[in-house]
């Protein structure tokens, strides 16, 4: 049957390729923007970064912090909170857009959320919060940049952003400069707690634009089985001297015929930790050589270590393979005593239900988790938790820039405070009730109405509290006291690399972890290390390696004028 | 014909029961799972297909607050007047396309299909959305893709296998292009309807992807979209540190897959009877 309509290959295929060359240089263009400013290497000015004075709302922690991060402990939550913030701080401002990702499922909406309310009400304006899955966040990211739509206060995805992030923020966002650089921070007090290391990655392109989510500097090495390891004769860590010992221990404890294991998932962080490695890369000052931590011989020794591991069946089967996507199976090894290490960050050990110790109390009484910390005299500690992530605000005059600063500073409120109180626990008698002991427990609403993101408008060093168990606290403060002493400096920080920028956690860490996982797995041999190296040097790290030593070189001749 | 052995018969027996068991035992984990307390999914290592403790916590923790009912709401909301608005454009698209003297058919035909070689690309789809005002609103889940070049050309190769005798009959005894279509054409196509309705059905549920991108209000997301955000809730980027983000509840994931496919689930009995017809229907035409 022939129609006046039919189908001509050729011709559809002409139309298509024609069509198709139009439409592809679209996206392209739209995502460059006007982003004109290029990114270029150079050290950070010390000037820019605000100046930390700690919070004090007039509480006394049970446990006392240090100014070098060890958070504050607490086993009860003030009977009164007081404010932290001053007024309303958003009164007469027009309703404020904001995108932030999030790692919980969606929140009831304003209507039906008593603690969104509160919140804004004594914010004085309303406060409209488009939240993304955190694994979607860069999509939605891109699409809101090329179409020119980003919100008044927005978080900056962990991957995929633009790839001139420098220009792209001097084209599109507020200069946080003449706001908080300095003294100037002392207008917003709550935001003036966060640590300089924090703030140091706020600065692109000589210019402070990021607030910081910011953490207690180190994410930890994971959390043991403090049982199991008693069983096996280490009463405390302090018992392993060094590596050689750990290893005996795993061994020691690798049980296959009673489905136990020494690990699960990965431990080369632990191992890393505690030969002394770097942080992604070590400064030489005398010789301003930067060296990246796969060329240390402290790193070589971590894989070694953990091949050694992986040899003799520690890793608990299939678990080293497993990514970050199947991070519920691999910490469930843990969680149902089937491993007797897991590495995770410590900020997942009081959560309440779901954290390590309450999860695992729900499963056996007997299991008693506890921080790992790094073992050995050359131990140090990883500053990979300076923080979760940064906000940065959208060009506007500086009326609004100063409104949504006082946004993130009402954010950013401490413990025990009124505005802290609402964000985590929402509204008394609807959305938690107080116990026996006078500490907030969340009801079922208040478990839905407190998922809505505040806290990551801007944030100090959370401190430490549970409702459910003082030992908790206890354990969580002592590996931070031993952990944050042992903290090396993130001195790369202090430098810009537009190349490490846009590959040090994307395409080159990738291609890190991918290639130590075929070494640990033994799928290549210890020889192919010096192939990886080689490869991660020429796919980026050499040249971020130069841009670094260009910007530490400037800097030192700026000093010197 | 050759009498079937017992061997062979034992081997196409085992041979079923192992495709059912790789189709149902998933199936079943699901539901056991969305039943089970966090202690049995911790012992279980993940999925459990008989709890031990089994409790409806994870119904009453997803069904409070109301975010899944608002978004099953929304989401039947948009596959119904989905369905209806695509199966419409695609009948009234279809139809003008399978009749030989219509202006521009060729182009229009071409235009169609061209979409199904070359995605124009989530920015550009983006800009187009915002600039028709469609951002923000339930009709940026339906306009974009209102028509599948497929099922077009599947509806439009039915309409040109119908006898043209019978349009000429219809012509002959007075009836208009819209007479025709509603009186004969639509009463002899109702099983490709069938089945193309079951494509745009499932199409509209199944969707997320354009609700994360032109959607801002989280009120306004439809199940996929928040099914996705408890299935994705506790994982933490490969490159950040790991535990900020909690585990996820096992079981309260589960409890949402379930409430997410039973609705459609439903529908395929009803359907069934048309689907094969339908599909073979024009798979052969150009």
């Amino acid at each position: 049957m022939s129609s006046s309509t039919e189908i001509n290959r050729r011709s559809l295929l002409r139309l298509g390729l024609g069509a198709g060359l139009g439409l592809a240089a679209a996206p392209l263009l739209a995502a460059c923007g006007d982003g004109g400013t290029q990114a270029k290497a150079g050290a950070k000015d010390a000037a820019l970064l605000p100046k930390t004075t700690p919070r004090n709302i007039g509480l006394k922690p049970d446990l006392p912090g240090t100014a070098a991060g060890v958070p504050n402990g607490y086993f009860t939550y003030p009977a009164q909170p007081t404010a932290s913030v001053k007024g309303a701080p958003l009164k007469g401002a027009k309703t404020v857009k904001a995108t932030l990702q999030t790692y919980a499922p969606p929140p009831p909406g304003r209507d039906e959320n008593a603690a969104w309310q509160a919140i804004e009400k004594k914010l004085g304006a309303q406060v409209d919060i488009t939240i993304v899955p955190a694994d979607d966040y860069p999509t939605k990211f891109s699409t809101m940049v090329a179409g020119d739509n980003i919100a008044d206060i927005f978080m900056y995805p962990e991957t995929g952003g633009a790839d001139n992030k420098a220009g792209f923020l001097a084209a599109k966002c507020a200069d946080l400069t003449p706001f908080l650089a300095g003294d100037k921070v002392s207008a917003y007090p709550n935001l003036a707690a966060i640590t300089k290391a924090a703030w140091q990655d706020g600065i692109f392109g000589g210019r402070l634009y990021g607030i910081p989510i910011s953490r207690a500097g180190s994410g930890g090495v994971g959390f043991y089985r403090h049982d199991l390891y008693a069983q096996a004769g280490v009463e405390s860590l302090d018992d392993l001297t060094d590596v050689a010992a750990f290893v005996e221990l795993c061994k020691d404890l690798t049980r296959p015929k009673k489905d136990q294991y020494a690990l699960s998932a990965t431990a080369i962080n632990l191992l890393a930790m505690s030969y002394g490695a770097p942080y992604d890369w070590r400064l030489e000052q005398a010789s301003g050589k930067f060296t990246l931590d796969l060329e240390t011989e402290e790193f070589r020794k971590a894989v070694e270590t953990a091949r050694e591991l992986y040899k003799a069946g520690c890793y608990y089967p299939g678990s080293l393979a497993m990514t970050a996507a199947q991070k519920e199976k691999y910490t469930g090894f843990f969680k149902n005593g089937k491993a007797a290490y897991v590495y995770d960050g410590m900020p997942a050990y009081l959560t309440p239900s779901t954290g390590y110790l309450d999860a695992m109390a729900g499963v056996d009484k007997k299991f008693d988790p506890r921080p790992m910390t790094p073992i050995g005299s050359s131990a140090v500690a990883w500053p990979n938790n300076l923080a979760l992530s940064y906000v940065f605000i959208k060009k506007a005059d500086d009326k609004r820039v100063k409104q949504l600063i006082a946004l993130a500073d009402f954010a950013a409120a401490p413990f025990g405070s009124e505005e802290y109180t609402l964000i985590n626990y929402g509204v008394e008698g609807v959305d938690h009730t107080r116990d026996a002991k006078g500490n907030p427990v969340l009801t079922k609403q208040g478990t839905q109405d407190t998922v809505v993101p505040w806290r990551l408008f801007g944030s100090a060093v959370p401190d430490l509290f549970s409702t459910s168990s003082e030992v908790g606290v206890r354990h969580l403060h002592a590996a931070y006291s031993k952990i944050i002493p042992l903290m090396l400096p993130k001195e790369y920080a202090g430098y810009s690399s537009p190349t490490w920028d846009s590959k040090g956690s994307g395409s080159l860490f990738t291609l890190k972890s991918d290639g130590l996982k075929d070494l640990i797995s033994g799928r290549k041999p210890m020889s192919a290390y010096d192939q990886l190296v080689k490869d991660y040097l020429a796919q980026g790290g050499e040249q971020a390696r130069t841009e670094f030593q260009e910007a530490l070189q400037q800097g030192k001749k700026v000093t010197a004028k | 014909m050759e009498k079937p052995t017992i061997p062979g018969q034992a081997l196409k027996g085992l041979a079923l029961t192992l495709v059912v068991a790789a189709v149902v035992y998933p199936l079943l984990a699901v539901i056991g799972t969305s039943f089970a307390s966090q202690t049995d999914v911790l012992k279980g290592s993940g999925l459990v297909l008989w709890p031990d403790h089994p409790t409806l916590d994870a119904y009453r923790t997803v069904f409070q607050g109301g975010v899944v009912m608002r978004a099953l709401m929304v989401s039947l909301l948009i596959t119904v007047t989905g369905t209806v608005a695509s199966v419409l454009a695609t009948i009234g698209m279809a139809y003008g396309l399978s009749r030989r003297d219509v202006p521009f058919s060729r182009f229009i035909l071409m235009a169609a299909l061209f979409t199904m070689l070359f995605n124009p690309g989530i920015i550009p789809n983006f800009l187009l959305v915002k600039e028709l005002g469609l951002y923000n609103t339930f009709a940026a889940l339906v306009a974009p893709v209102l028509v599948s070049a497929f099922n077009l050309v599947v509806l439009r190769a039915f309409f040109m296998n119908l006898p043209q005798e019978l349009y000429d009959a219809a012509k002959v005894d007075g009836a208009g292009d819209f007479r025709v279509l509603l009186r004969v054409v639509l009463p002899l196509s109702k099983a490709v309807i069938a089945v193309i309705s079951l494509f745009y059905a499932v199409t509209y549920w199944n969707a997320f992807f354009n609700a994360l991108l032109y959607l801002d209000d989280s009120e306004k997301w439809p199940l996929p979209m928040v099914l996705r955000t408890f299935v994705l809730q506790g994982r933490s980027m490969d490159g950040a540190v790991a535990g900020e983000a909690l585990a996820p509840q096992q079981s309260v994931q589960m409890a949402v897959l379930v409430i997410a496919v039973i609705p459609i689930l439903l529908v395929y009995p009803f359907l069934q009877r048309y689907f094969t017809k339908g599909v073979l229907t024009g798979a052969v035409k150009g």
